[in-house]
Parts: C-alpha cells; structure tokens; sequence
C-alpha cells in the first residue's frame, strides 16, 4: 500500500481508532453528493452514537464540482463523525476506462477506504456508492448493523426494484453466482456493502489492485471472495434506491447496455476462471441470512422495446454465426436459428439454453477460443432475445410470479451445472 | 583446299564433342541431383505433415489468432502448407545445386542472387500473414459492431474491411518483392482515389437525395430496444 497524504496521516493520528468507517467512492457525483455526505453522518450519529465513526470520501478524478459538494456537507454537518477527503487523480489507463467500461477507479478508491479502516482497527467498514438517487440515513447504517451488533463478515443490500430494473443481475449475475457458489445473494452487483475486519484483512492481503479489478469489477470481486472466503455472509432489505443517471462515467444508467454488459460479463468470467476450484465442488444453493423487510418490486412501464430487441437478436442470429461457432456447440447453435424463425408473440427463450449459453460463453471466455472483447461484444444479441422474451413473460404478472419467474431460472442454472464442469474439465471431449 | 575443309570440320566436332563431354557429368549430375532432391523433398513433406499433424499444429495455430492461415491452406490445412512450402524449398535447392554442376561459375552467382532475394521473400510472407490476421480481426471487430449497432449491412462493412486490408497487405508485400514496380502504385492510387472520388460524387451530385433516404432509413432501423432510461445491472 502506497503511503497515505501527510494530511491524510496526521488526522488518522489524532482519530486513533474507530469502530466504523464508511467510504464514498465518487466520479462525477456532484448531484448526490451533499446528500450522501449527510445521510452517512445521519445514519452514523442516529444508530451509533456511542460509536466512532469516520467517514471517507475518495474522489476519482471528478471533473464537476463533487469535491467541493462534499467539502461544503462535511462542514456543515458538524464535526462527529469525521469526514476524511482524498483526492485520487485518475491515470492513464483509468482515463482510457473510463469510455469503456463503469465506475473508473471505483477500485483504488475502495483500496484507499480499506487501508484507512485497517489504520483505524475499524470493527465494520462499509462502501456506498455515490451514484444513490435518494440515499436514506437509516439505510447507510442498516448495512453495517450486522457487522457490528451480529458478527457478519460480509453483508449485501438489496434493494427494491423495478421489475424491469436490473436485467443483467436478474439474468446472469444472479443465477450464476447462485449456481457457482451455492449461496443465494439476490443483489450481488449491487455497489454497497459492508465488511468485517477479517475480509478486510483478506482483502488488502490478496492485493488485486493492478490491473482490471482496480479499475472495473471491483463490486464482483469483493462479492466473490466473500462468497468464497468461507466468510459469514448476510443480506440487508434496504427498501428503494435508484441510481444517479446523470452521473458521468459511475452512472451505470447513464451508460449504454452495449458498454456496460460486455464489461459486466468480464467481471464475471474473470471470477469464475479464478474460482474454478472452489465452485466445482458445490452443488445446489441455500438462502443466507437476512434483515429487514423485503419490499415488492414496484410495477413499471417496460423500458424495452421487445420488436427491436427481437430484431437485434435475428440480425445477430443472421450474421455472428461464425462468431457464436467458436463458442457455442451445434445443438445450441441450431436452437437459436429455429428460435429466430419463431414469431414476436410467440418468441421464448428457454431456460435451459439461456444458462446454456452463458456457460458456454464463460468457458469460451476461460479457454480464450477468440478475442474475449470480440467474444463478450458478441453476446449482446443474445441478452436481446433474452430480455424479449422475459419482458413477453412477465408483463402482465405481479411481483411475487415475477420473483417465482426468476426463481426457476436459478433452478435451471443449477440443474445445468454438470453441462458447465464437464465441458470446463473436458471441452474437447464434449461434442453435442 | 579440301584438307583445310576437312581438318576445320574435324576440329568444330571436336570442339563440339568435348563440349559436349565437358557438359554430359554436369547434366547427369542435374538429373541426379533432381531425383535426390525429388526423393528427399517427397521425405520432409511426409515427415513435417506427420510431426506437424502429431503436435495439433493446426489446431494451435488457430488458438493462437492464425486462422486466416487455414482459409488460405491447401485443405484448409495449415500443416499440408506448411509440408508443401518444404517440399518446394527442397526441390529448388536440387535445382539451384544440379544447376550449379554445369556451370559452376554462373550458377555460382545466380544463387548469389538468389539468397540476397530470399529475405525479401521472408518477409513478403510475413506482410500477407500479418496483412491476414489484421484483416480477420478488423472484419470481426466491424461485424460484432455493426450488428450490435444493429445495421443491416453489417457482413457487407465488415467483407469491405476484410478485403481492404487484404488487397493492401498483398500490395505491400508485392512492393516488397519489386514485383509491379510503378505499376503497382499507380493501380492502387488510382483505384482508391476512384472510389474516394465516385463516393464524394455521389453524395455531392447525382446520388445525394438517394444517399440521404439511405441514411436515414439506416438511422430508422438503429432505433435502441431500450426506449427509456433504466439500471440494467
């Protein structure tokens, strides 16, 4: 670890320790940003007040006026708890990330948060992503609680959502994490979390912090070693929280699907390939532990247009074939040339071929059969047909067969397990 | 008179026939050399296709992002191209060595020649295999693009590509080789500054409002399948 700002060390000096530090990530954050600072003193002061707590704010380069946002809230909410302001230019290669993938240095500044936690001997430390829409106090502390009062390793969020909200998690990270690891976190991506001293340790002494992790999928990473840390993990139901989608560069909304799915699925597959020792001895899943009350997701208008998604999906069916080839084995190849030639009202993706396909695509992706940017870009057409067919399923049904909608999918991802580990160990021998 | 007609024409045979003699152990060295070099050429191409063969050469030489090598392959094999292009060099070797019994002066010299030409050779070949893999990676790049920009001329930009690059890298290496010389240049300035031209024309002149209904039927059909904004992840 590099050493921190003069400044920087002289405050941690005259704060000694503290039982929990909370770290605020931002780029490009300046909407949300006065709202954070105050929510986290809010919570921090209301649930813990016997408690020292720090808050860190490490800002990624933002380009806007975030520092200063956070410089006036920090100012104005008294002094307790304390608020410590790192500034992180971002280098070259976080400036070239940041046209392609999300949240540019979300990881340095997690490294930073952490360091400064492990400097204060803090029992919790917690992550909250500036991008919150509308960041509630009790929320910010509800996400430590079980750290502090319960002894968690590692807790979750998960928050109430659109139905249509989050069809890369409900789709993939969900099913495959579950299926992977055996544990049934709803919200793996969700941004927020919150960690105990002993991941903390691990985290800091595993040093992922070159390379892509430090730039992007520092969100998976830090799930998947809980997950597979042995670690004792939780989920928090913490009620509504939409992401910022004016903020530049952090705002997951903001950006494009076809930016933010290839660099979502790398994250991914980048985990599995590191894990395959861990997840080929686990078989089925079990619920893990949760707090609070979990909310239904709100009814909402599809943002999709399921004719053009179809049509993304045939144009890709009629013309990546060569692609899909090198990934996909005959039979799925020919399920997808017939599915193309189904009509709009009657088109369904199977769950069966879904999980199929995302297996097959994270062991092309492991055996690197073809470039991995070539070969993630070239899933996008498949998400399409994907969502085409979810948004056909689930318009006219409620929450609860929503969530039972996407409970069989999870299934299916499981019974399709085998399928996974006999063509990772034996590719070549599996020639469907 | 006679006697002087009769000893030149003694002498010409003469002549004729120790050339003759003089060349007859040249020659059958060529043809010997030519069966050895047959009988040693048939060998290597059979040993290198089943090494070749034994190691999954193909198969590693497409894992590594040399697959346009196969499309060019006899059989789609690289390992025959590889045995192939060994058996040519053995060959010609048999030729150059028989060449240089008859005369070795001369061929002395042509091979000179010859192996001051091969590097260019090598590397005229590097250019095409390189020129090759480029152009793969570059049509895939614009297909996987186009497609998910969901144009519909996606396997049309992307074979333009291919092909561009291609025809440049053959180009490049020809230049190399000094093979076309002027010719060369002038064919390709004249044939990229003619579709540079015809498409600045069509767009200025005759074919604008066509061009115009063309892209704007384009941007139509690039319509998003997300309509609104919303947290995919």
């Amino acid at each position: 670890m590099d050493a921190l700002p003069q400044e920087i060390e002289r405050r941690l000096g005259r704060i000694g320790s503290a039982d929990i530090v909370i770290g605020i990530p931002t780029f490009n954050n300046a909407a949300t940003m006065s709202d954070v600072i105050g929510a986290a003193q809010s919570g921090l002061r209301a649930s813990f007040a016997a408690a020292t707590s720090v808050i860190v704010h490490v800002d990624g380069g933002s380009r806007d006026t975030t520092v200063d946002h956070a410089a006036d809230a920090a100012s104005s909410n008294g002094s307790e708890p304390h608020v410590l302001q790192f500034s992180q230019p971002l280098d070259g290669m976080s400036q070239l990330a940041i046209a392609q993938y999300l949240k540019p240095a979300k990881g340095m500044a997690c490294r930073t948060v952490f360091e400064v936690a492990r400097r204060l001997r803090a029992k919790a430390c917690g992550i909250v992503d500036a991008d919150a829409g509308s960041p509630d106090a009790e929320a910010i502390a509800q996400l430590v609680k079980p750290i502090v009062q319960e002894s968690y390793d590692f807790v979750l969020p998960v928050y109430k959502r659109g139905t249509y909200s989050g069809t890369i998690t409900s789709a993939i990270a969900y099913p495959l994490t579950r299926a992977l690891f055996g544990k049934r976190v709803r919200q793996p991506l969700a941004g927020d979390f919150a960690c105990s001293t002993r991941l903390l340790d691990r985290f800091v002494a595993l040093d992922p912090w070159r390379g892509d992790v430090a730039r992007v999928g520092i969100d998976v990473w830090v799930a998947v070693q809980a997950l597979t840390a042995n670690a004792r993990l939780c989920q928090v139901h913490l009620g509504g929280r939409s992401r910022d989608s004016s903020a530049d560069g952090a705002g997951i909304a903001a950006t494009d699907m076809r930016d933010t799915l290839p660099s979502v699925l790398a994250s991914l597959f980048t985990a599995v390939e590191r894990t395959e020792a861990v997840w080929q001895k686990v078989r089925g899943s079990e619920p893990v532990d949760a707090f609070g009350t979990a909310a239904a997701p709100e009814p909402e208008p599809s943002p999709f247009d399921v004719r053009q998604c179809l049509e993304a999906f045939r144009l890709g069916v009629a013309n990546l074939h060569e692609i899909w080839s090198v990934a996909l084995p005959p039979t799925s190849l020919h399920a997808l040339r017939k599915l193309a030639r189904i009509s709009d009202n009657q088109f369904a993706l199977p769950d069966e071929l879904w999980a199929r396909l995302v297996y097959d695509f994270a062991i092309a992706f492991h055996q690197r059969r073809i470039g991995r940017e070539h070969l993630l870009t070239a899933f996008m057409p498949l998400f399409w047909a994907w969502i085409a067919s979810y948004v056909q399923q689930v318009s006219d049904m409620n929450s609860e067969q929503v969530e039972e909608r996407l409970e069989a999918l999870c299934v299916q991802f499981e019974a399709e397990k085998p399928y996974l580990i006999s063509r990772w160990r034996w590719p070549d021998r599996f020639t469907p | 008179m006679w006697n002087q007609v009769g000893q030149s024409l003694n002498e010409s045979a003469s002549r004729v026939l120790a050339g003759l003699a003089s060349i007859l152990p040249g020659a059958a060295a060529l043809v010997l050399a030519m069966i050895v070099a047959v009988l040693v050429a048939v060998s290597v191409r059979w040993l290198l296709w089943r090494v070749l063969r034994a190691m999954r050469f193909d198969d590693r030489l497409e894992t590594l992002g040399f697959s346009p090598v196969a499309e060019w392959s006899p059989a789609k094999s690289p390992s025959l191209l590889v045995a192939r292009f060994a058996y040519w060099v053995v060959i010609l070797l048999g030729l150059l060595i028989g060449l240089a019994a008859i005369d070795a002066n001369q061929m002395s010299a042509m091979m000179g020649r010859v192996l001051f030409y091969l590097p260019n050779v090598f590397v005229a070949v590097i250019l095409v295999l390189l020129g090759g893999v480029l152009a793969r990676f570059l049509a895939r790049t614009v297909l996987i693009g186009a497609v998910n920009m969901q144009i519909q001329s996606a396997r049309l930009l992307s074979a333009g590509v291919k092909w561009m690059i291609l025809v440049l890298a053959v180009a490049m290496a020809l230049d190399h080789l000094s093979i076309g010389g002027d010719v060369l240049k002038l064919a390709f300035a004249i044939l990229f500054g003619g579709i540079v031209l015809a498409m600045a024309l069509a767009v200025g002149l005759g074919s604008k409002e066509m061009v115009s209904r063309t892209w704007e039927h384009q941007a139509d059909r690039r319509e998003s399948p997300v309509m609104a904004s919303t947290d995919h992840v």
